[in-house]
């Protein structure tokens, strides 16, 4: 039973370990690597779905597979699934290392798969270090780019440093609880008196402050624009949505299972923080000319949206956060595939290279115009339905404030949006060549834009899975 | 029944993506294709016309998102169903309008697409009972009267309008959705039938005002009311049909169907009257008076569109029989004459080529057809008699004299506006009329000439009502007039539309506002400059716009500039200093005050822990004031080493022995890339910052200190390690607690350990990446050779006794210190000394398989070792052990345990081993690598801030 509970993430490492050795092989064939790394990551994917009804403690207590670890595998895989189909020819156009590419990508996720299931300190750190690990290394894997290479470094450092801290929250926890485990924590937090609860809040700060860099919420986002902007793009559209859905994996859980008092004491301070990073993110995305540092900075505003969900401290702001994960994976990879896609005429860099797109191709317009709809939350969209429910757990939990904020902050996001929007229907672009996507991003496009429109007109069955999944049984 | 009434809604969308395989069949003909889905929906709604007349209502309901609240549930009644005929039936005069109106040339299929999907999300506005459902289409209509007005993208203008209209209608519609959603929470329905009996409920509600205010930001948006009106004229630059169909008939009056459906919930309150009637009436007035100022006939139109708003709202804000009823009549009356009238604007624009009223003027004998329909038009919308909007008008008038609330100041002063507004209304109806087809002819770019047959259909049928409607009323009365006032106030309605009301003050209000209208228009050329002199100094909701996008604008920049500097220094400044900030100011509101705290009670310090911690302070300090690269390492060293002596002091040789090993092996290949790295240059910090930095390293220090200072006295618990100390043998059969944790306890995260092992190494081969082969050839000589004879010579038997030492770090490592990552570290310190002695190259040939085969086959090891427990019946990762005597050596533990620790040491050895190699020739080839790939130009530099 253990075995096959664990068997994804078995496969994810074998995966990621003979793409390492296949890269030294077939150094010239990057498109080979990419079969390889989607069918193992499909293969993994069938195998986490057939086991996402079990629930079982596994290995004394360090890893619990549960539905909303297997939900959030579910999320990582199709990110990277829809990243390893559409990068291919990036790869290759840009002559990034492919081997170390695709088995770099395969092992962050499976950091990520820890971090999802860990029901212990030990191992969420280590899923953690996994995951960033990789990630430093991605980033700069643009050889002889300045702006990769600064990527790579700032988020090393700024990473490095992250791991102190949480390290030193890990610490403080153990000390106090004695043990390692969420569960044996949250019994010995329970049992606290008032005294102890500074050390505990500490405790809980730290560990906050860490993970927050790693969602970019802020104050602590300064590293992101400059990473995300200079990552290799299928990188950076890896990092907004894996890195950071893995991220609140953990911090949904290490609240809700382990410090559950934090959470209600700390409803005020976290909704004021996801207050802060969804405005901040909106306003200062306004004035970005550069795509992906648009995308970026966007990114920390949809960080903010999702921190609501924490904020709430409430079943209800699990599954929106859970609905939330996963429809802004499609919106954002579909969003960075077209910044691929263009990549390959070597445009994109810029929102202005999205001029008269609409005249070169209709569909992609169309698809593109879906998108950012669906990121500033205009029905009929997935991303609609992402910020009902998140305003609805805000609602329930009487924090209208917080949710009318959520609402409203769609309006200080229409101008960036529009402006893509606006670029590819009015503006003039430097050429009307016809543009035709590949047929592999062709495959993306599709996928992630249907997911978004099907998710936006038939929301019930996403709905109903994720309001099924709770953390505390 | 069920079908047909969602087939109304959803018919347009299912043409929508029709129109581009049509267009490529029919070409210029595709507008007539598209001609009869409107009218037969319209048939279909005068079908059930008479049995909706008598009080029912149509209903039909399909599931879509019940989680949510959502259902895709219609339900017709007259109020609908009068919003309903309007959007089909102008909808189909549109249609054929634009058939001829549009060049064949245009883009057709998108503006088929847009004006369907608009239409069909305009229906489904009306006829949702589902407010979830309402709001979807409200935003449907939004996104495709984008398209629709945004049409001529060439213009700069018409993108302006459109981003304009964007913006303020989805601001609004967010708005909106915050309140549909706290209505639900307060009425327990979203349904509109059902939320007429919470109406109470909600009123007591603490949610009401913050629903009523934000719902009318959504109905004001959407109808153009003050301050949100400034979006209707911008939105102007839309090509005519599409004006004539959103702006006169269909989107602007969404705003009005919800004010008036939500006034059956939320009405009856001081706060709704006032908010209502207060904006409604302030926007007429508003409105008529910028529609007089307007040279372009199609904005003098939008503002007008926008004061008959106001006054239809307001009546909303009465909530009375008469107000209503007078109300309904306008909305349809409005919906006809202004549909004719943006037409005609049209056709005057289309056959003269300008829409400047300065420049035309007797058009009459040229275009007598469109002047006659102009004149109906106008004069029914300023109030004449025996045209449709005498009627209406005069109700409403009527209807202002008895306000629900007051008498006050307000009250008084709401007839005495409508008057004052209706005289400006007259003014700009004569402006359309007597200016524009009497006198001399004026100079247009085209010669004037009259429309073709196809052109003025549509506006002479609207006209016709128009008439009819003015001359008998009650022929709407029954049907249409009653019911629909009825399914408002939800009595019978006891409403008499007549053209003669008899002598009343209404009466004498609409003399007083036609006369006024006439008086100015004759003092035309000296009251025109009065009014825009006045316009100009005052803040127009323009300026007020435009502040909030520069402001938020240069707040961007601002921001930007302020903590994105770029400078990594400042990002790491601010995140700790901002966990600091939430640190201190945290604990002290939280509840500092109560900590007690108990405070260690501490062991006595020995003499060599205070010197090994002085020791290490110092190396600490020494890594912040060096200033070269070897001093800064070698201070960072010295903590280590410090921290390792300090195990052994405090009894845990294991951890010690990892440590140091740990240290040395980190510490070398820092040298290694040393000598490639350039010097470290004095870079000159500013005092400021230098301070700032201190403090905060200071401030952080304490804390953490302090912090694990107080939390080793609140020990509540017995410490994990006495389990893992005293299970450690009988559980696995190891006395090494460190070993037995790694390889048993924790085996699992032991997998993942080397896993994450195997990806550093990985990693940084990436970053400094080699493109040979660690055993290939590499440039630079080893630097640190320091003496050629005697360092090679020790280094030859050194090599050889660390390789011995390592394996029997390895077979001992399960009762004592040792184990098998300390053994893969020593074996690897060993290829080191090599690389140090000798060439590196030498080193690398040493081991002839490559270090990844290394780290993979030890991952196999581990993995293997798992999942032979699971072949065996095992759980995963279950481990035996047994021990064997062997001579010389002693007892050898032989568990399964030893093969999982070989893994380790193979993972761990190989890795470092990878790392060195990474680091010894990677570096150098750095530089070159970058050369070339620039020399390629596969990468622009773009200069840009980073």
């Amino acid at each position: 039973m253990e075995f096959r509970l664990i068997a994804p993430e078995l496969i994810l490492a074998g995966l990621g370990l003979s793409l390492v050795t296949l890269g030294a092989v077939v150094k010239k064939n990057s498109r080979a690597l990419a079969v390889v790394g989607v069918v193992g990551s499909l293969a993994a994917l069938a195998v986490v779905l057939a086991n996402f009804g079990l629930t079982q403690d596994l290995f004394s207590n360090q890893l619990r597979h549960d539905a909303y670890a297997s939900f959030f595998k579910v999320v990582f895989l199709v990110i990277l699934i829809l990243l390893f189909t559409g990068s291919a020819q990036y790869v290759r156009d840009r002559r990034m290392p492919a081997g170390e590419f695709y088995a770099l990508t395969t092992l962050a996720t499976l950091g990520g798969f820890l971090m999802a299931g860990s029901l212990d300190l030990i191992t969420i750190f280590l899923g953690l270090e996994l995951l960033s690990i990789a990630s430093y290394a991605l980033a700069g894997l643009l050889k002889g780019d300045p702006r990769s290479q600064e990527a790579s470094i700032k988020f090393f450092l700024v990473g490095a440093l992250t791991t102190a801290v949480i390290l030193f929250g890990i610490s403080l926890l153990y000390g106090l609880a004695g043990t390692t485990s969420l569960t044996g924590i949250a019994a010995a937090v329970a049992g606290l008196s008032s005294a102890e609860f500074p050390l505990l809040a500490a405790a809980g700060l730290f560990l906050l402050a860490g993970l927050g860099v790693k969602i970019a919420a802020v104050p602590f986002h300064m590293w992101a624009p400059d990473t995300y902007d200079g990552a290799p793009t299928p990188v950076s559209a890896f990092l907004i949505t894996a890195s950071e859905a893995a991220a609140f994996a953990v911090l949904l859980r290490l609240f809700a299972v382990a410090l559950p008092s934090l959470a209600e004491r700390w409803q005020l301070i976290l909704g004021l923080m996801a207050l802060v990073t969804m405005t901040y993110g909106n306003v200062t995305a306004i004035l970005q000319t550069r795509t992906k540092r648009m995308l970026a900075y966007s990114a920390i505003a949809q960080a903010g949206y999702v921190l609501v969900g924490l904020a709430v401290a409430s079943p209800s702001g699990v599954s929106a956060v859970l609905y939330y994960v996963l429809v802004y994976a499609l919106m954002t990879v579909g969003a960075f595939t077209v910044v691929l896609l263009l990549a390959g005429e070597s445009l994109g860099e810029e929102i202005a290279d999205f001029n008269g797109l609409s005249r070169r191709s209709p569909l992609v317009a169309l698809m593109v115009t879906i998108l950012m709809l669906s990121l500033i939350g205009i029905p009929p969209t997935a991303g609609f339905f992402g910020k009902l429910l998140l305003y609805r757990a805000a609602v329930d939990s009487g924090m209208v404030w917080l949710g009318l904020a959520t609402v409203l902050n769609g309006v200080v996001s229409v101008p960036y949006y529009y402006r893509i929007v606006r670029n590819m229907y009015l503006e003039q672009g430097t050429t009307t060549a016809a543009l035709t996507p590949t047929v592999p991003i062709a495959i993306v496009l599709i996928l992630a834009v249907g997911g978004t429109l099907l998710l936006g007109i038939v929301p019930e069955p996403l709905a109903r899975v994720v309001a099924a999944i709770s953390l505390t049984p | 029944m069920g079908f047909s009434l969602h087939l109304v809604v959803v018919l347009p969308f299912l043409l929508a993506p029709a129109v581009p395989f049509l267009a490529r069949r029919l070409g210029p003909r595709l507008g007539w294709a598209l001609v009869p889905a409107p009218f037969l929906i319209t048939l279909y709604l005068l079908s059930v016309l008479p049995v909706l007349a008598e009080g029912q209502v149509l209903t039909a309901s399909w599931t879509w998102a019940p989680s949510y609240g959502l259902s895709f549930a219609l339900a017709l009644d007259s109020f609908s169903l009068l919003f309903a005929l309007l959007i089909a039936g102008i909808g189909t005069l549109v249609l054929i309008y634009s058939i001829f109106y549009l060049d064949s040339k245009e883009d057709l299929s998108r503006f088929y697409i847009s004006i369907l999907l608009f239409m069909g999300a305009m229906l489904g506005v009306v006829l949702s009972d589902n407010l979830l459902a309402l709001y979807m289409f409200w935003e449907i209509t939004s996104i495709s009267s984008f398209l629709l007005i945004g049409f001529w993208h060439h213009r700069t203008e018409s993108r302006d309008g459109a981003l304009k209209s964007m913006l303020t209608t989805v601001f609004g519609g967010l708005a909106m959705l915050g309140g549909i959603l706290l209505l639900g929470a307060a009425a327990g329905t979203l349904s509109l039938r059902e939320l007429g009996a919470a109406a109470p409920a909600v009123a007591a509600h603490p949610y009401y005002p913050a629903i009523v205010l934000l719902i009318l930001l959504g109905a004001f948006t959407k109808s153009a009311q003050v301050p949100f009106h400034l979006w209707l004229p911008g939105a102007m630059a839309a090509p005519t049909p599409v004006s004539a169909y959103l702006h006169s008939a269909t989107m602007v009056k969404a705003g009005i169907y919800l004010t008036a459906r939500m006034g059956t919930v939320l009405g009856g309150t001081e706060l709704w009257f006032y908010i209502v009637a207060g904006v409604g009436m302030a926007t007429m007035l508003l409105g008529s008076y910028l529609a007089v100022q307007q040279r372009d006939l199609k904005a003098l139109l939008a503002f007008s569109t926008v004061s008959q708003l106001g006054f239809i709202i307001a009546m909303f804000a009465f909530g009375t029989a008469a107000a209503t009823a007078a109300a309904v009549l306008h909305i349809l009356n409005h919906g006809i004459f202004k549909g004719s009238l943006f037409m005609l604007v049209g056709i005057v624009d289309h056959q003269t080529g300008t829409r400047d009223i300065e420049k035309l003027s007797g058009l009459g004998s040229k275009m007598p057809f469109t002047g006659t329909l102009m004149f109906i038009g106008a004069l029914s919308m300023a109030g004449v008699p025996l045209l449709s909007g005498f009627v209406s008008k005069e109700m409403m008038l009527g209807a202002l004299l008895n306000p629900p609330a007051g008498p006050n100041v307000f009250t008084y002063a709401l007839p005495v506006l409508a008057v004052l507004a209706s005289a400006f209304t007259t003014l700009y109806c004569l402006q359309l009329t007597l200016k524009l087809f009497l006198g001399p002819q004026g100079e247009s770019p085209l010669e004037p000439a009259e429309a073709g047959p196809g052109l003025l259909l549509p506006p002479a049928l609207l006209g016709g009502f128009v008439v009819l409607l003015g001359i008998a009323p009650a022929l709407v009365e029954h049907h249409l007039i009653a019911p629909a006032t009825a399914a408002l106030t939800g009595r019978p309605s006891s409403v008499h539309l007549a053209l003669w009301h008899g002598v009343n003050p209404a009466l004498f209000m609409s003399i007083v506002a036609l006369a006024g209208g006439a008086l100015l228009y004759w003092q035309l050329p000296r009251v025109l400059p009065a009014l825009r002199r006045l316009s100009s100094v005052r803040i127009n909701a323009n300026t007020i716009y435009n502040a909030l996008l520069t402001g938020t604008e240069t707040g961007s920049a601002k921001l930007t500039r302020r903590m994105m500097t770029g400078n990594l220094r400042d990002y790491l400044f601010y995140i700790l200093a901002f966990t600091a900030l939430v640190l201190i100011v945290g604990l002290v509101r939280v509840d500092f005050g109560g900590f007690t705290g108990r405070w260690p009670r501490l062991s006595p310090v020995s003499w060599s822990e205070l010197a090994a911690v002085l020791v290490l302070i110092a190396g600490a300090l020494t890594a912040i004031v060096a200033r070269q690269r070897v001093g800064i390492a070698l201070g960072v060293a010295t903590v280590g080493f410090m921290v390792a002596i300090l195990w052994f002091l405090w009894e845990a040789p294991d951890l010690a022995l990892t440590q140091t090993i740990v240290e040395t092996v980190s510490i070398v290949p820092l040298f290694l890339a040393f000598s490639y790295m350039p010097r470290l240059r004095d870079r000159y910090v500013r005092p400021r910052v230098r301070k700032s930095d201190v403090s905060l390293a200071v401030v952080i220090g304490v804390l953490s200190a302090a912090f694990t200072y107080i939390s080793t006295g609140t020990r509540l618990f017995d410490s994990i390690g006495h389990w893992f100390v005293e299970n450690s043998y009988r559980l696995a059969g190891g006395r090494n607690v460190v070993n037995v944790i790694l390889v048993d306890f924790r085996g699992f995260d032991t997998l993942f350990e080397t896993t994450v092992l195997a990806l550093v190494a990985t990693a940084v081969f990436t970053l400094v990446r080699s493109r040979r082969d660690p055993g290939g050839a590499v440039k630079p000589e080893s630097p640190l050779m320091i003496n050629p004879v005697i360092v090679p010579a020790v280094s030859r038997v050194l090599f050889y006794l660390v390789l011995v030492y390592s394996l029997y770090l390895f077979f001992r490592g399960h009762h004592n210190p040792g184990g098998g990552f300390a053994a893969g570290v020593m074996a690897a310190s060993a290829v080191i000394i090599w690389a140090l002695a000798f060439e590196r190259t030498a080193a690398m040939k040493l081991v002839p398989v490559h270090p990844r085969y290394i780290i993979g086959t030890g991952l196999l090891v581990i993995v293997g070792v798992g999942l032979s427990a699971v072949a065996l019946g095992y759980p995963f990762l279950t481990q035996a052990f047994g021990s064997f005597h062997v001579p010389v050596a002693g007892e050898i533990e032989l568990a399964s345990a030893t093969l999982f620790d070989l893994g380790v040491l193979l993972v761990v050895f190989g890795a470092i081993h990878w790392l060195v190699a990474a680091m010894s020739d990677g570096i150098a080839l750095e530089q070159e690598h970058i050369r070339e790939y620039r020399a390629r130009g596969v990468y622009h530099l773009r200069k840009g801030r980073l």
